[in-house]
């Protein structure tokens, strides 16, 4: 009797913690917390210049880390992105980011995104250049250790393109911070700063395995009938490189239609082992 | 309609090309006249010298002014998941398709024809408001 007639007390108690708990998951979830707003704003903060073809391979050779920055050169384009590279770092103190794509779209789904993040985190990668340049170095280690956020960003919720793009810049920054640690070794509160991006973007940096799994959404959208099996054995493929002669197999087998759509998975472990090698020297410099 | 972008592409087109003239030997009669000794011939090399110099450094100085053109404000056709897929399924290289300065710096921009201009530059411009 005593348990009947406390039910309505207890029902209530517990409607008011569900009902808090999705206020709070609610709240946790507010736009303003979302990066990529703000990585959206940065671009619109671009400003774009002209370059020359010399200029362009200038700059290539710069981020692949084969050629010195050339402050004479490039100060200028710098500077005319501080505003939208300084967006950016705003950007990376966030907790999450969602680009908010439209996959019910299919392979209509726009993604531009990916091509103005390239664009923005090499900004970014030339800005702190600039800053180690010019002997602002904690502001050059604050402006990477923003960048290898940023890059882990680009990847998330997104296809193969987002994650070849985030793993393209993630190591362009990795290069920018080994280039810094050569001219002069790293102190501790660097180390600490850099270790706690690490921390932050996980063991591998870019979620292949997530990224294929979206790559096959779209491509189960636009028509193609991939076979349920091969885009199972391609995730563990991308988990686990020994399947691969076994991945090949199947997708060698599958209809013309199929494999001719599907990006090859030699590739994407290929830049998976990149990455990975690039953030264990890494680790391996930070300790 | 007259295109002034058209006119700067034009001489700086011009003006790569430009290459100073060698000063050419002296057409003077053999032997030289005693009156003009080997002062005056090294006074007209010297001048012709100084001429080529002070073109090069002008020319130098002025193709920057030509480099930093405005870009066309009208943006690249966006990339949607499937072109991005087709993209990596036939690109020779990913590196090559990624590190593509057209592709990460300059979007490939459409040049406006004469006496036509970027509706969505129109639509953005404030005076569009008032």
């Amino acid at each position: 009797m005593i348990t009947y007639r406390r039910f309505p007390t207890i029902a209530f108690a517990i409607l008011t913690a569900l009902s808090s708990t999705v206020v709070a998951q609610q709240a946790s979830q507010m736009p303003g917390d979302n990066a990529a707003l703000r990585y959206w704003s940065a671009f619109a903060q671009m400003q774009d210049s002209t370059v020359t073809a010399e200029q362009a391979k200038g700059l290539q050779a710069i981020l692949d880390g084969v050629a010195p920055y050339s402050d004479v050169n490039y100060r200028e384009l710098v500077e005319r992105n501080r505003r939208a590279v300084e967006t950016l770092q705003r950007g990376t103190t966030l907790p999450r980011c969602d680009w908010g794509v439209e996959y019910q779209l299919g392979p209509e789904a726009p993604v531009d995104y990916v091509r103005r993040a390239l664009a923005l985190g090499r900004l970014n990668v030339l800005y702190a250049y600039r800053q180690l340049a010019s002997g602002n170095r904690s502001g050059g280690m604050r402006t990477l250790a923003g960048g290898i956020r940023f890059s882990h960003d680009v990847a998330g919720g997104g296809t193969l393109i987002a994650g070849v793009a985030a793993k393209t810049l993630m190591v362009a920054h990795l290069r920018a911070v080994d280039f810094a640690a050569r001219t002069q070794a790293l102190a501790s509160e660097e180390k600490t700063l850099l270790s706690a991006q690490l921390d932050q973007i996980g063991p591998e940096g870019v979620d292949w395995h997530a990224t294929m799994q979206r790559e096959f959404e779209v491509l189960e959208r636009s028509g193609a009938r991939v076979p349920a099996s091969l885009v199972e054995l391609y995730g563990k493929t991308v988990q686990d490189a020994a399947q691969l002669p076994q991945l090949q197999q199947a997708i060698a087998g599958a209809p013309q239609a199929v494999a001719s759509v599907i990006p090859r998975p030699q590739r994407v472990l290929e830049q998976k082992r990149e990455l990975n090698e690039r953030l264990r020297e890494f680790r391996a410099m930070l300790r | 309609m007259h295109d002034p972008m058209d006119d700067d592409h034009q001489l700086e087109l011009y003006l790569k090309r430009f290459r100073p003239l060698p000063p050419e030997p002296l057409l003077l009669p053999l032997p030289l006249p005693q009156r003009e000794g080997p002062w005056s011939v090294f006074a007209l090399r010297a001048g012709a010298v100084a001429w080529a110099v002070a073109t090069t450094v002008l020319v130098l100085l002025l193709i920057p002014q030509f480099r930093h053109v405005p870009a066309t404000p009208v943006g690249a056709e966006p990339i949607t998941a499937g072109k991005a897929n087709a993209m990596l399924v036939h690109a020779a290289s990913w590196k090559e398709m990624i590190d593509d300065a057209g592709f990460a710096f300059r979007p490939p921009v459409k040049r406006m024809e004469p006496g036509r201009q970027s509706a969505l530059e129109f639509l953005s411009q404030e005076e569009l408001s008032k």
